[in-house]
């Protein structure tokens, strides 16, 4: 016995599935989540993300911060602003000088050492003064000319003087010294086995002084920037560029990739396989040697190839994913029709004179409908994961920031082999992430859908 | 002497949405050996649910909510599913369906297929036991070598029966054995019944909707109408002279070769699952007093040694 | 022997003669219809299944005629070949309409269309010949509008007047045809018969998949009908019972042809066939002293499955009666009395 098949007994139903409540659930958060960011991230910050200078102050390749609660010692960025900028004049000379101070306990160093003073004009000088906590003091630097730069430790002129401390310490003259070598000479204790990673904790301080010949105006966003080795939620890739952001930034794009595909090859699949079973004879024999060629090939390689003759935009690709997958679809759908088509209502239509496309639109159409719905729900998950794969071989529209792409260069720089976990294992789970939902929701309906899938 | 099959109080309901659809309710019937019993009803009358239920047969979300059914003075339904399996089902008590003869799989032979049978429950399965079953049923030998789509709709009936004897089962229920079957094969099909309760002592419960059809083989009969029985009786009494409206209004709506004329019964079965303190079919009875909405009729004896549940008695 | 057709009309129809003007007039002629099955596969031998093998019918406007035979005696594929729905492999199917004659088996496109509203069926089982997932409105809507009434006025007048002509309250149009029971779901089908008002109606067992109960309501409204507005009813059954209660004449078919046709209590009280004779032997009636007793009947084995016709009467190798004429040649329909006509050696 049939019963009235509509929206909202469907969703009454889905809704008394576990599953189905789950999967909806998320959908929304999902969703929900989807539209924040598209509505809070602007396009510029797909752009950004293409430039690597915009990712200057953080630390490469360095894990989420919540590492350090599982015993990993990773400590991250600190900022510490230079305010309190005391002048003093004499004879045409303003000097600048502000001073800061921080207390490290980590038994890492930072991963780097970052000073960016801000300001309009030129100073003659800047000289950097480093406190260790056992007193002894570091002259790092004095350069000139200076204006609004970031002084890091592949800054020349701080390795110089860097190199003599050294010495002073352990006796070895070096020619050139690494970042690592630099912050250990900075932070370990001091003496014979200064870089043997024994980090000093303690309070450390720094002085910074700028010497210029006319007034200047410091802005506060001057600071120290004590580059630590663990950044954000998800953490950094090669470039210094959050993970985090770049999973929330794919997800509008591999979600309008699933749906869309899933829908185009449904709709298509479906009418396709709907008219080729109520038709029947050469027409049928016809459409169903097309299915069948489509369905035989493989998907990627032509993906692929097909992704080279067009422009690459986010409904072309949808389309070309949906043309090479609707014909699983055009299958179902053929024999669901073949199965109505075989009842005594069709053949009484046409005792009555009313014309097979009535006949397909009244009794058919809407039959197909709930197969076609359930279908659409499943497809998302196999639309996103092929979207993705796309972009993992580098095929992605320009600008968009995928999940498949940021595998590929976590491929490129040997992330798994370097250790760098998280740069592989976040986009790699939302994209399972990403299609649960809809394979929850799917199959929730298509169990209530299947019982009904037949002629009556 | 204790009747072969005696149930008594059998209640069968089927879980539903809108609860308990009471497909047969304090049924009560017997059945001696020897006998052809009828068991006469329309589609929701519950005959059909009952048969499957003396056979054990009700799967989810039907269930025995109630009653006993004694076959041969012991309550097969408080039997482990096993026992009754190895013991009852097919060589005690048989059942020929409505379309037994899509009851066989077309991929082996009809012989195989009664072998199998036969050979699942320890018996000689050579093919002289299949020759003679074959024989009891007016069958050629030749058939047990054909395939089932080979064969017509009354052989493929009768080879069923064969299968259905292949255990020499004392009671033989037949539940519309010749519905789907053209009129010349249901007579031959009807006699072959008749033979084999008069040569073999096979006892028979015959369901139909088809009063002439029962009133020519049985010896007593039932009436249901909405789970329950409103009418039972000897065969001449009861055909002679039906107490029931609803059986009355049955016979007049039976067509045969007498009839001139045949009126239908107006209105409809009531919600088996909405039951209310009423007689089930006073919407549609034409001697419907007051009571008869008020308060159920119990089965009480009328003449001709009958029993009827109807206020009018 | 001459007369191997009748004349419709000739015979007395049932009920009140000379009613409604120019009764008795024939509205369906059948002549010499085949219809063959060809099977031809790739590799395969061709097999032909010959379900009608030359037919001779005539319909008079008003009358119910029984067409009465088992599964495989063409009955069905008769039925369907006069409404249209199949074609003839040779031989005529011509309506009158409007004093014009119409070959139904040579329609086509257009012209087939237009004879929908004059020639109609009802289906056997009415759980799969309305669809059950739309209302009951729209149900008969879609023919009307199929057939050029576009007016939802006129739509809604018309339904309103077949619902009544079968006996079913007007609020049912608004349920669901997955609602209604099994007899009212026919009722449906024949209403939707009956919108335009067909001359010739087939109407393919249209209670044999009904209970007891419903039965006789259906069978009263083609009564009624027929007498009524003379609609002509090709009455399609097994069951020569029911053909009984409702046909004025019945035809008895087996194996594509017809064997005997006639008056029809004629044909029941005194058979000339001896498949007839065998299939009223067999009809059981209520009678309780039959229990004791085998009911026999004249006739030897059963229809075997092969499509191979024998050769000469095709009834030869069941026939108590059999002699070397029947093997060798087919009897002719042969009237043996007045509007009674039976193909058999015998007579």
């Amino acid at each position: 016995m049939a019963s009235k098949s509509s929206g909202r007994s469907y969703l009454r139903e889905l809704m008394k599935s576990r599953s189905g409540v789950i999967g909806l659930g998320l959908l929304i958060i999902l969703l929900a989540i989807s539209a924040y960011v598209v509505v809070a991230l602007p396009q510029s910050e797909a752009y950004k993300w293409e430039n690597p200078a915009a990712w200057q102050g953080n630390p490469v390749s360095a894990p989420p911060f919540w590492v350090n609660y599982f015993g990993v010692d990773a400590p991250s960025t600190v900022d510490l602003p230079l305010t309190g900028w005391t002048t003093s004049v004499s004879g045409g000379i303003y000097t600048y000088t502000a001073a800061s101070s921080f207390v490290w306990s980590h038994a890492v160093t930072p991963s780097d050492f970052e000073v960016v003073p801000v300001f309009n004009g030129t100073a003659y000088e800047i000289s950097i003064a480093w406190t260790k906590p056992d007193g002894t003091t570091i002259d790092i630097i004095k350069s000139s000319p200076v204006s609004t730069a970031n002084y890091d430790l592949t800054t020349p002129s701080i390795q110089q003087s860097i190199i003599p401390y050294i010495q002073s310490q352990t006796g070895v003259y070096m020619n050139s010294v690494t970042s690592r070598q630099q912050l250990e000479a900075l932070f370990d204790k001091g003496g014979p086995h200064l870089l043997n990673n024994s980090v000093e904790q303690g309070t450390y301080g720094i002085t910074v002084q700028l010497i210029a010949g006319a007034p200047q105006a410091i802005s506060s966003a001057s600071k120290v920037s004590l580059v630590g080795d663990s950044y954000g939620y998800m953490g950094t890739d090669t470039v210094g560029r959050p993970i985090d952001l770049g999973v929330l930034a794919g997800l509008p794009w591999a979600l309008e990739i699933g749906i869309i595909s899933s829908l185009g090859a449904v709709m298509a699949g479906v009418l396709w396989g709907g008219l080729a079973g109520f038709f029947g004879g050469w027409r049928d024999r016809l459409m169903q040697w097309g299915t069948l060629v489509i369905l035989a090939l493989p998907a990627l390689p032509f993906l692929i190839a097909l992704s080279y003759s067009i422009s690459l935009t986010l409904l072309t690709e949808a389309l070309i994913i949906a043309a090479l997958s609707w014909p699983f679809y055009a299958i179902i759908a053929r024999s669901v029709t073949l199965s109505i088509r075989s009842q005594t209502y069709i053949e009484a239509d046409r005792a009555m004179g009313i014309s097979s496309a009535r006949s397909f639109l009244t009794h058919i159409l809407p039959r197909l409908t709930p197969v076609t719905i359930a279908y659409t729900a499943l497809g998302v998950s196999g639309g996103i994961i092929l979207g993705q794969t796309l972009a993992f071989l580098g095929i992605q529209p320009g600008n968009v920031i995928t999940w498949g792409g940021i595998l590929n260069d976590a491929l490129t720089f040997d992330a798994s082999v370097h250790g760098w976990w998280w740069w592989v294992l976040f986009p790699g789970i939302m994209i399972v992430v990403a299609s649960v939902p809809f394979v929850l929701v799917g199959f929730a309906l298509d169990r209530i859908v299947a019982p009904r899938v037949s002629a009556k | 002497m204790t009747p072969l099959l005696e149930v008594r109080g059998l209640k069968i309901y089927f879980a539903s949405p809108r609860g308990d659809v009471k497909a047969a309710e304090d049924v009560d019937f017997h059945l001696d050996k020897g006998e052809i019993v009828g068991l006469a009803g329309e589609s929701g009358s519950g005959k059909t649910t009952l048969a499957l239920g003396i056979m054990r047969l009700i799967y989810r979300p039907g269930r025995i909510a109630g009653g006993e059914v004694r076959f041969e003075g012991t309550d097969i339904l408080a039997l482990p599913e096993k026992d009754y399996r190895e013991k009852y089902r097919w060589s005690k008590m048989a059942m020929v369906f409505q379309g037994s003869m899509n009851g066989f799989t077309p991929v082996f032979t009809v012989g195989a297929q009664i072998q199998e049978v036969l050979r699942m429950h320890g018996r000689e399965d050579n093919d002289v036991a299949v020759r003679k079953l074959l024989e009891m049923v007016d069958l050629d030998q030749s058939i047990a070598s054909r395939y089932p789509h080979e064969l017509s709709g009354g052989q493929k009936q009768r080879a069923f029966i064969a299968m259905a004897l292949a255990l020499n089962p004392e009671l033989l229920v037949a539940d519309e054995p010749t519905t789907a079957l053209d009129v010349i094969t249901q007579a031959n099909i009807m006699n072959l019944l008749k033979r084999l309760r008069k040569e073999m002592g096979v006892s028979i419960l015959l369901i139909t909707h088809d009063l002439a059809l029962l009133s020519e083989a049985v010896d007593r009969l039932y009436i249901m109408y909405a789970g329950r029985m409103v009418e039972e009786g000897p065969s001449e009494s009861l055909f002679g002279k039906p107490k029931h409206p609803y059986t009355q209004g049955l016979l007049a709506s039976t067509p045969t070769l007498q009839t001139k004329q045949i009126r239908g019964i107006p209105g409809f079965m009531p919600d088996l699952a909405n039951q209310l303190e009423m007689c089930s079919f006073s919407s549609r009875c034409p001697f419907v007093k007051d009571i008869c909405r008020t308060e159920r009729p119990g089965l009480r004896k009328a003449d001709g040694g009958e029993q009827v549940a109807c206020w009018l008695y | 022997m001459e007369g191997n057709r009748l004349p419709a009309g000739s015979t007395e129809p049932r009920g009140p003669a000379g009613e409604g003007g120019a009764r008795g007039q024939t509205v369906l002629r059948i002549e010499a219809l085949q219809v063959y099955f060809v099977k031809k596969r790739l590799l395969e031998k061709m097999t032909v299944v010959k379900a009608v093998d030359g037919v001779d019918l005539d319909l008079a406007k008003g009358e119910i005629l029984g067409l009465v035979g088992e599964s495989g005696s063409g009955k069905t594929t008769l039925g369907r070949a006069v409404i249209g729905l199949v074609r003839p492999t040779s031989g005529t199917v011509t309506i009158m309409v409007d004093g014009e004659e119409k070959d139904v088996g040579a329609a086509k496109g257009k012209e087939w269309k237009t004879l929908r509203t004059h020639l109609q069926i009802v289906f056997q089982d009415p759980f799969s010949s309305i669809d059950p997932n739309m209302r009951v409105y729209d149900a008969l809507r879609l023919p009307l509008q199929a057939n050029g009434v576009k007016s939802s006025g006129e739509i809604s007048a018309k339904v309103s007047d077949v619902m009544k002509r079968v006996g079913l309250p007007e609020e049912v149009v608004n349920n669901y045809v997955f609602q209604l029971s099994g007899g009212q779901r026919q009722r449906v089908g024949i209403a939707r018969v009956l919108l335009f008002n067909p001359s010739v109606v087939v109407a393919d067992e249209p209670v044999s998949m009904l209970d007891a109960s419903l039965k006789g309501d259906i069978l009263n409204i083609i009564e009624r009908e027929s007498r009524e507005r003379g609609v002509a009813f090709l009455f399609v059954t097994h069951d020569m019972a029911v053909a009984k209660v409702v046909a004025d004449r019945i035809a008895v078919m087996y194996l594509g042809k017809v064997v005997e046709l006639g008056p029809a209590d004629e044909v029941i009280s005194f058979p000339f066939h001896p498949y007839t004779k065998a299939m009223l032997q067999a009809s059981p009636t209520i009678d309780p002293s039959m229990k004791d007793k085998i009911r026999s009947v004249n006739i030897v084995g059963e229809l075997a499955q092969s499509t191979a016709h024998p050769s000469g009467c095709k009834f030869n190798p069941r026939c108590p009666y059999v002699m070397d004429l029947c093997r060798q040649k087919e009897p002719p329909l042969a009237e043996l009395k007045p509007g009674h006509v039976a193909a058999c050696w015998l007579h």
